[in-house]
């Protein structure tokens, strides 16, 4: 074994090992090539519509998102998670050294993902002949991600030095996504308090009736955004040195002290999450092995297989967290849109016949932009096999399923909706749209669960495996999302061909009410034909 | 070699340990044995370091865990559920848990990778492996590091005969180039064949430490085990 850091390649190749079920290999494949050209895209129509400077910020800006985004979503089951502790506790080695080798391969990946987007800016800046620029780019970039990963994760950590304090996993867990959340939301006050002005003068400028408009509005965009990030304390010199088109000590200096900063941050994470690592370790491994769940003596065929369906999301902590964030997201995102629209924020007309249908799609796209739906037979693990040789019935099971990712996702809608007629919007066609969505989003938790039946993803270690990083929950949102969204696009199609918008709202929700109970036929008859036949 | 004072453990009201005590020899092959929820498991994750016990100390070669990495070099363990990177081979594995232990005796390797009948799978990622597979690389891991102490759970589940055979063998060898071992199993036919001395524990208490031939005599550990369960009762 040549590598000089085996424990570090270890887990780079433990954390993101590539699925074994080759079409699931392909899906990522076309996914990722799909996002690669949507960024290359954006970053061509920046490079041709702003300046120099203000395309270096726009890169700057949509990387460091990039790397946040990924750590947040994947660092708890990183960094944070402890599947080998088992192997290593007993071994002589520092914790110490296991932290700092998890560290860096949670590092490594998401910068370097970040850093293949930035490809096509260093060519486009290279061919611009600006080689200030090109090297500014190669050396600050990765610098300022790391800076940002790092700045996330030292957060985290301070969470999970007190881990063995936390009366459940689900508290640890939604302290976690609470501590991402202020990280957002700080950062969005931050850049308002600064913004206000030009965010005014953007919404005035700002004109969308034909091409050439358009491409006016985001120069426009382009501009404001950098002429007033410059004004911000510190950032904004720190951006003037980057997007400069000479070298200066004051880059260099900004350079070395992030350096200092993350070097700092680094070091402190490893002690933080090292002082505790064997008592948080060992919780951990021993919470998932000493699950309770009651048995309640049910009579009814269907209680019992609902009962059934409790039990696999009490198995693991992290599947509770995600049945209760599917509970949460939609009324918490629909609160913020609300009260940012009313506060005068977003600048929306609430009197459009248009706004409240905008709403409500919004929410049921929240609603299927879940883990749950697409993964309730993965989600099984061990217990799937049971499942198999047990006389069980295959169709009640689905069903059963169904019920509980619809039941998450009709709570989550009707609050929603509660938030929605508190602040005064409610009226009869919002009240029929709330049913539209309700059915809608039943029609996909139908549709979502029919590829992982038949390819469950079972062999998890890490109960994030089975719903986060499942590429079945891709899969189901390839396949049942277009069939949710060419039912909307048909209710603005019919409203654009100047149908009422009651009358246009009663035909969609007649459509959705049929298409619910065709796609409950058409399953029960279908999918479950060649088990009831043998 | 291996000292035991006072171990005690409590999980909420739960008192698992309750004040263990043991001392093993070196040379010695000890049948730790005991009931379902007797606290071996709990005994094993407070000797390696996994658990940190609420009272009493545990030394080997007069080493405390407060010299943690001198003391876990000490030992080697083999948990009964052997969790793994998958996708990293064993052979890689070794090498690795080979260096931190600062053991640069590779030389047996190969054997013990041949005698174990592995040649073939050992480069394969860990992922593929089945259960008997994961402790025959373990086993390899532990003869080739080769410490003054090889601390094992349940380590023939999963194996095949012919690996039996090789375990029962390599394990005689390293007796007596005077290494101890530390056995927790269930299976009281092998560790009558295996082991020089056997402890039973009950109830998080050390109830008997003997010569093996000294507790069965002429009945089997079984039969005395059962005995022994019934009378301490």
């Amino acid at each position: 074994m040549k590598h000089k850091f085996p424990l570090t390649k270890f887990f780079i190749s433990s954390f993101y090992s590539r699925p074994k079920q080759t079409m699931l290999q392909v899906v990522l494949i076309i996914a990722f090539i799909y996002l690669y050209i949507q960024l290359t895209a954006a970053n061509v129509a920046i490079y041709f519509l702003g300046d120099i400077q203000e395309y270096m910020l726009y890169n700057l800006v949509i990387s460091n998102i990039l790397v946040f985004s990924l750590n947040s979503y994947l660092s708890i089951s990183t960094v944070f998670h402890y599947h080998e502790f088992d192997m290593m506790a007993s071994l002589p080695i520092k914790p110490e050294r296991i932290v700092a080798s998890k560290v860096c391969s949670s590092l490594i990946v998401p910068i370097c993902i970040s850093i293949v987007t930035q490809i096509p800016t260093l060519l486009f800046i290279v061919i611009s002949m600006e080689f200030v620029e090109a090297v500014k780019l190669l050396l600050f970039l990765p610098i300022s991600n790391l800076f940002t990963t790092l700045l996330l994760l030292f957060i985290l950590s301070v969470i999970n030095r007190f881990r063995h304090r936390f009366v459940s996993n689900v508290v640890y867990l939604f302290s976690n996504i609470l501590a991402v959340s202020l990280v957002m939301i700080a950062f969005a006050v931050f850049i308002k308090q600064n913004l206000r002005e030009g965010m005014g003068l953007l919404f005035s400028e700002i004109e969308l009736s034909s091409i050439s408009e358009l491409k006016g509005s985001i120069s426009i965009l382009l501009n404001l955004m950098y002429e007033t990030n410059l004004h911000l304390p510190f950032i904004g010199t720190m951006i003037r040195e980057f997007t400069s088109s000479s070298f200066s000590w004051m880059f260099f200096f900004f350079i070395g002290l992030l350096i200092i900063i993350s070097s700092l941050l680094f070091f402190l994470i490893t002690k933080n999450i090292a002082i505790n690592y064997f008592i948080n370790g060992h919780i951990e491994i021993s919470q998932t092995s000493r699950k309770k769940s009651r048995m309640y003596n049910i009579k009814s065929e269907w209680g019992y297989y609902l009962q059934r369906e409790l039990w696999v999301i009490q198995s693991e902590a992290y599947f509770k967290m995600q049945i209760v964030l599917g509970l949460l997201f939609p009324p918490v995102i629909s609160f913020i849109l609300l009260i940012t629209i009313q506060t005068g924020w977003l600048l929306l007309d609430t009197e459009s016949v248009y706004f409240e249908k905008y709403f409500a799609y919004t929410l049921l796209l929240l609603s299927c932009m879940n883990n749950n739906s697409g993964t309730p037979y993965s989600r099984e693990g061990k217990y799937f096999y049971l499942s198999n040789y047990l006389p069980f019935n295959a169709r009640t099971i689905f069903f059963s399923k169904v019920i509980v990712a619809s039941a998450t996702s009709m709570i989550a809608i009707i609050t929603s909706f509660l938030v929605y007629s508190l602040l005064g919007y409610m009226n009869m066609d919002s009240f029929m749209m709330m049913l539209i969505v309700l059915f809608l989003v039943t029609c996909y938790n139908l549709l979502a669960p029919i590829y992982d039946k038949k390819n469950p993803s079972t062999e998890w270690g890490n109960p994030s495996e089975a719903v986060k990083s499942n590429p079945n929950v891709l899969v189901s949102l390839c396949y049942g999302v277009p069939v949710i969204i060419l039912i909307v696009l048909i209710h603005f199609v019919i409203l654009l061909l100047g149908i009422s918008s009651f009358w246009s709202t009663v035909l969609i929700l007649m459509l959705s009410v049929f298409f619910t109970f065709a796609l409950i036929h058409w399953l029960s008859k279908t999918l479950f034909q060649s088990r009831i036949a043998s | 070699m291996l000292t035991i004072n006072n171990l005690k453990k409590r999980y909420g009201s739960k008192e698992v340990l309750q004040g263990v005590e043991l001392q093993i020899e070196k040379g010695e092959i000890l049948g730790f044995v005991g009931s379902n929820g007797a606290g071996k498991t709990t005994t094993l994750n407070s000797i390696t370091g996994i658990l940190e016990p609420d009272e009493g100390m545990v030394t080997i070669n007069g080493i405390s865990k407060l010299n943690r990495l001198i003391y876990k070099k000490q030992f080697f363990y083999i948990p009964d559920t052997i969790n793994v990177f998958k996708n990293i081979s064993g052979y890689d594995w070794i090498h690795f848990v080979l260096k931190l232990y600062d053991n640069k005796q590779t030389g047996k390797l190969n054997e013990f990778v041949r005698n174990f009948d592995m040649d073939e799978t050992i480069h394969n990622p860990m992922g593929s492996y089945s259960y008997g597979m994961m402790h025959k690389m373990s086993l390899i891991a532990a003869f080739t590091i080769n410490p003054p102490i090889i601390i094992m759970d349940e380590p023939l589940n999963g194996l095949d005969p012919t690996a039996v055979l090789m375990f029962k063998l390599l394990l005689k060898a390293y007796v007596e180039e005077g290494g101890t071992v530390f056995f927790s199993t269930h299976l009281l036919d092998i560790a009558e064949k295996i082991c020089s001395t056997v402890a039973i524990l009950k109830d998080g208490k050390i109830v008997l430490h003997e010569d093996i031939n000294n507790v069965i005599g002429e009945r089997t550990l079984e039969s005395f085990f059962i005995e022994k369960q019934a009378n301490e009762a």
